[in-house]
C-alpha cells in the first residue's frame, strides 16, 4: 500500500521564487514575511505530528520560531541552483530541531484537547468515530522510533517523494523504503488490532 | 478486479483523521519578531553599512574639541603629500627603469693610451724553516725522581735554655709588674691614688 495518496491533502508545495530566496538571504524583511508566510504552514504541521504527545500550540510553535530562526541563519548557504528545493531543504531543518527537542526528554502533554472543533457538517457518531480513529493512529504513530516516524510523516503528509525523504533525512532511498515498511507493518498489526476489539 | 484490503482502508481512514491543527495567526509575526536579530546580522554581513558623509560645517556642534577640526582640516594636506610622494617615487623609478632599459653609450673616441707596462716579479716566498723535530724518548728512559724540597731555617736555632714562646693566651700583661706569678689573683692590687682626694 502507498500511503501517499492518503497525505494531508492541505499540505502545501508551493516553491517559493528564486528571487525571494536570494532577498531573504540577503536579510531584506519583505521576503523574509514572504518565506515565512508561504511556509509556515507545512513547518508547524510536521513539528506537531512529530512532537507527537508533547505537541501543544506553545511548544510546537517554539520549535516552529527556532526552526526559521536556523533558517535564516543557514540560509545564505542555501544554493538556489543547487539539487535541492527549497522546501526539503526547510524541512531537513524542521526535521533536525524536532529531534532535537524530542531529546530532551520533556514530560509528554495532551496535545489532542487542543484540535480544533471537527466540521459541524458531520454526524456526531462519525465524528466521535473519526476522533477515535485519529487519536489512535496519532498514539501509533508515536510509538515508532522517530526514523520510522519521520519517514511516514514525511510521506504520508508531506507528499515527499522518496528521494526527497532520503536527502531530507540523509539516508539512502533504500533505508527509506525499508522504514516506510516498517512504520506501515506497524501500523496496520495496531489497526487490525483495533478492528478485532471492535 | 482486486479486492480492498481492510486495513489499507482502515489506515488511510486513520491517517486522514489524524489531524494538526492549523498554525497561530501571530505565528509569522513571531517568528520574524525572533529572527530580527538574525536577519540583521546576516543584512550587515551581505550589505556592509554605508559610510556616512561627514556633517557640513554648519551642522556641526559647536563644543566640538577643536582637534577634530585639526585633523578634518589637516586631510587634504596630508592626502595631497601622500600623493605627490607617490607620484615622484613613480617618476624616479620609471627614470631608473629607462636607465636600465637604454644600452649603456660607449665613448666614440679611441682608446686611451696604453701606459707603460710594469714588470711585477712575484718571487715566490722562501720556505719557512720547519722547527727540529724533538727526538721521541726512548721507552727505557727512567722516571725522574720525585723532586724533595728541603725547607731550610733562617732563624736561630733555641739554645735549651730559653724558654718556649707562651701561646697567645698566655701573653704578659704589660701593665702587670709581676710578670713571674702563676696565678693574676696572688698579686698585689697595685695602689691607686686619687687626684681628687684632696679637695
Amino acid at each position: 500500500m502507498d500511503v501517499a495518496h492518503a497525505r494531508d491533502p492541505s499540505a502545501t508545495r508551493e516553491e517559493l521564487d528564486r528571487t525571494t530566496i536570494v532577498a531573504a538571504s540577503r536579510g531584506e524583511p519583505w521576503a523574509a514575511r514572504r518565506l515565512v508566510e508561504c511556509t509556515q504552514r507545512a513547518v508547524y504541521r510536521y513539528a506537531w505530528r512529530m512532537l507527537g504527545p508533547r505537541a501543544t500550540r506553545s511548544t510546537t510553535s517554539e520549535l516552529v520560531q527556532e526552526v526559521y530562526a536556523r533558517v535564516f541563519r543557514a540560509l545564505p548557504r542555501y544554493r538556489t541552483d543547487g539539487p535541492a528545493r527549497f522546501t526539503t531543504w526547510l524541512l531537513t531543518i524542521a526535521h533536525r530541531t524536532a529531534v532535537d527537542e524530542l531529546r530532551r526528554k520533556r514530560p509528554p502533554l495532551s496535545p489532542l484537547n487542543e484540535l480544533e472543533p471537527a466540521r459541524s457538517g458531520d454526524r456526531p457518531d462519525r465524528l466521535r468515530e473519526r476522533a477515535e480513529l485519529g487519536e489512535r493512529i496519532a498514539a501509533e504513530v508515536q510509538k515508532l522510533s522517530p526514523a520510522l516516524r519521520s519517514a511516514f510523516i514525511l510521506r504520508a503528509y508531506h507528499d515527499r517523494s522518496l528521494a526527497e525523504i532520503a536527502e531530507t533525512l540523509d539516508i539512502d532511498e533504500g533505508t527509506v523504503k525499508s522504514r516506510l515498511h516498517r512504520a506501515r507493518q506497524s501500523l496496520q498489526a495496531a489497526l487490525e488490532e483495533v478492528r478485532h476489539e471492535a | 478486479m482486486k479486492p480492498e484490503n481492510p486495513d489499507a482502508t482502515l489506515l488511510e481512514r486513520g491517517l486522514a483523521a489524524w489531524d494538526a491543527p492549523e498554525p497561530p495567526s501571530d505565528l509569522a509575526d513571531r517568528i520574524l519578531a525572533q529572527s530580527t536579530d538574525v536577519l540583521r546580522s546576516v543584512s550587515a554581513q551581505r550589505n556592509p553599512a554605508p559610510t556616512v558623509p561627514p556633517p557640513l560645517e554648519e551642522e556641526r556642534p559647536a563644543m566640538l574639541p577643536t582637534t577634530i577640526r585639526h585633523e578634518s582640516s589637516m586631510r587634504p594636506f596630508w592626502t595631497a603629500s601622500v600623493l605627490g610622494f607617490a607620484a615622484a617615487a613613480a617618476i624616479v623609478l620609471a627614470f631608473m627603469a629607462g636607465r636600465q632599459s637604454q644600452p649603456i653609450p660607449t665613448p666614440a673616441v679611441a682608446s686611451p693610451a696604453v701606459a707603460p707596462s710594469v714588470e711585477v716579479r712575484v718571487t715566490a716566498p722562501p720556505p719557512i724553516p720547519q722547527p727540529p723535530v724533538p727526538p721521541t724518548p726512548p721507552a727505557s728512559v727512567a722516571v725522574p725522581e720525585k723532586l724533595i724540597i728541603h725547607e731550610t731555617r733562617t732563624h736561630e736555632t733555641r739554645t735549651p735554655d730559653e724558654q718556649a714562646p707562651t701561646r697567645s693566651g698566655d701573653l704578659e700583661n704589660p701593665f702587670d709588674s709581676d710578670t713571674g706569678r702563676s696565678n693574676p689573683s696572688d698579686a698585689s692590687e697595685p695602689t691607686f691614688k686619687d687626684p681628687f682626694a684632696d679637695r
